[in-house]
This record gives C-alpha cells, sequence and structure tokens, in this order.
C-alpha cells in the first residue's frame, strides 16, 4: 500500500510545501495504522520559527486543509494525520525521524 | 463558561505553563485535554437536545469514542467526494479536527516514545480551538444537528 500511494502522497506534499513556504520549511511522513488499526499517513511539518512563534494557528490550518484538499482522500485510502515542530526546537532537541532527508 | 470551554484553557494553560523546558507529562496532558474539550463540546451539545434534563448525563456516557471517529472520518470523506461545497467547510473541519485530536490523545496518553514540542501542543489546542470556532458558527444549522444525531446514534443511516 504504501509504494502505490506514495506519488499521490509526494505530489500533494510537494504543493503544500511550495505554497506555504518559507513558513513550511519540509514536510515528512509515514504511512502506518492509527489507533484504531486504520491505515493511515502521517504527516510531520516543520516549520519557520516565525510561523510557530507567530502565526501557528494560522499556517497549522492551511497546512491541514491544504493537505487534505491535495491528497483527494476519497481516492487515497489513508487518514492524514499531523504533527508540527518548529526549526529551534528540531534543532534543540534533534528526533531523527524529522530530519530533511528520510523521504 | 461551559466545561467543555474550561477545558480547552486548561490544555493552553498547560501547554504554557513552563516558559522554557515544557515539561512532557505537561505538554501531554495539554493534548488530552484538548480532545476532551472538543468531545465535551459536541456530546453537550448533542444531549442538550434531549428534553428531560436529568437524563443527559446518563446519556453523555453512551457516546462511543472509537464510533464518533468512525462518523467523522464518514463526513470528511463525503464533503470531499461532494466536491467540496463551501457550505460544508466548518462542519468538516471539526469532524476532521476530532479525528486528529482522538489520535493524538492515543499517543499523548500512551506512547511513552513520542516527544512531544510545544509547537505541536499547542497546534494541537489551536485546532480544537477552530473547531470550537466553527461548531459556535454553524451548530444551529441542519447539517450540523444531522452530525450531532449520528454521533449519538453511529448506527442510523446517514442524514
Amino acid at each position: 500500500m504504501a509504494v502505490q500511494k506514495q506519488p499521490q502522497i509526494n505530489a500533494a506534499v510537494a504543493d503544500v510545501m511550495h505554497g506555504l513556504s518559507p513558513s513550511v520549511r519540509y514536510i515528512r511522513y509515514d504511512i502506518g495504522q492509527d489507533w484504531s488499526g486504520q491505515w493511515a499517513v502521517f504527516f510531520r511539518v516543520l516549520l519557520s520559527d516565525d510561523a510557530a512563534r507567530n502565526r501557528l494557528r494560522d499556517i497549522a490550518t492551511s497546512v491541514v486543509s491544504l493537505t487534505s484538499e491535495r491528497l483527494d482522500l476519497p481516492s487515497l485510502g489513508l487518514f492524514p494525520y499531523f504533527d508540527f515542530r518548529s526549526e529551534s526546537e528540531q534543532v534543540n532537541r534533534p528526533e531523527p525521524g524529522w530530519e530533511p532527508s528520510l523521504n | 463558561m461551559s466545561f467543555a470551554d474550561d477545558l480547552l484553557e486548561q490544555a493552553y494553560h498547560l501547554a504554557k505553563l513552563e516558559s522554557d523546558e515544557p515539561k512532557q507529562a505537561c505538554l501531554r496532558r495539554a493534548v488530552s485535554t484538548a480532545y476532551y474539550a472538543l468531545f465535551h463540546l459536541l456530546i453537550d451539545e448533542a444531549v442538550g437536545n434531549w428534553g428531560i434534563a436529568r437524563q443527559r448525563s446518563i446519556l453523555a456516557r453512551t457516546f462511543d469514542h472509537g464510533k464518533m471517529k468512525s462518523i467523522c472520518e464518514d463526513h470528511v470523506r463525503y464533503f470531499y467526494s461532494s466536491g467540496q461545497p463551501e457550505s460544508g467547510a466548518q462542519l468538516k473541519n471539526v469532524a476532521q479536527t476530532f479525528v486528529q485530536l482522538q489520535e493524538k490523545r492515543h499517543t499523548a496518553d500512551y506512547d511513552n516514545a513520542f516527544v512531544w514540542s510545544r509547537t505541536n501542543a499547542v497546534a494541537a489546542i489551536d485546532m480544537a480551538a477552530g473547531a470550537f470556532s466553527d461548531w459556535g458558527s454553524i451548530r444551529a444549522q441542519e447539517a450540523a444537528q444531522d452530525y450531532l444525531l449520528q454521533l449519538f446514534l453511529p448506527k442510523i443511516p446517514r442524514v
């Protein structure tokens, strides 16, 4: 399932990153199961410090809305989930899954 | 303020409690509380329609988290498959936020390996606040009331 869905997800991610740069620095994702066992895509969105500090609600809402629109959820068959982190949080407490080179 | 409003306020309070290095315990409780704020907002609205006030708290205990999630997922898919009608955008946001927050609640409460950042916790609470705001705008609409009925009675056909 993961390989089949990746082109559709990658296209959505590229669109969102293009549309919301420089507030959104990059987006990583994994496909897995949510708590109920349903297949889902888990996005990790790294934000600029300025966006995280001053426009978090607006930018997070935009990321969720725009990504959901671009994904074509009914055909994707995966529910999207979103986590956010600022650049300085990633620098101060690095998490491997949030590094830029994984996908 | 309602109980749901108090929970939302409490979530922000917990997320912003420490200025420098927030404790994971505070961030986890903040995220979990944000989910319960939205959960209680919706069930209070649903049972508020019941005419006999003393029975409402009993009815409130019958809501099932998993079934509510399923109804919300269906609602979000239906919104996108029907061409994203502008009139349904706010209700879709409420439903999508409910699903998001429920997953985050599970992570916050049960996954000790997950490291919460303040940005992530506050973003989750902001989502809940956005859902509160959206709900306030649409709560009297027929579609919103039908949605509440489905949350309450998940086995009934889509209204």
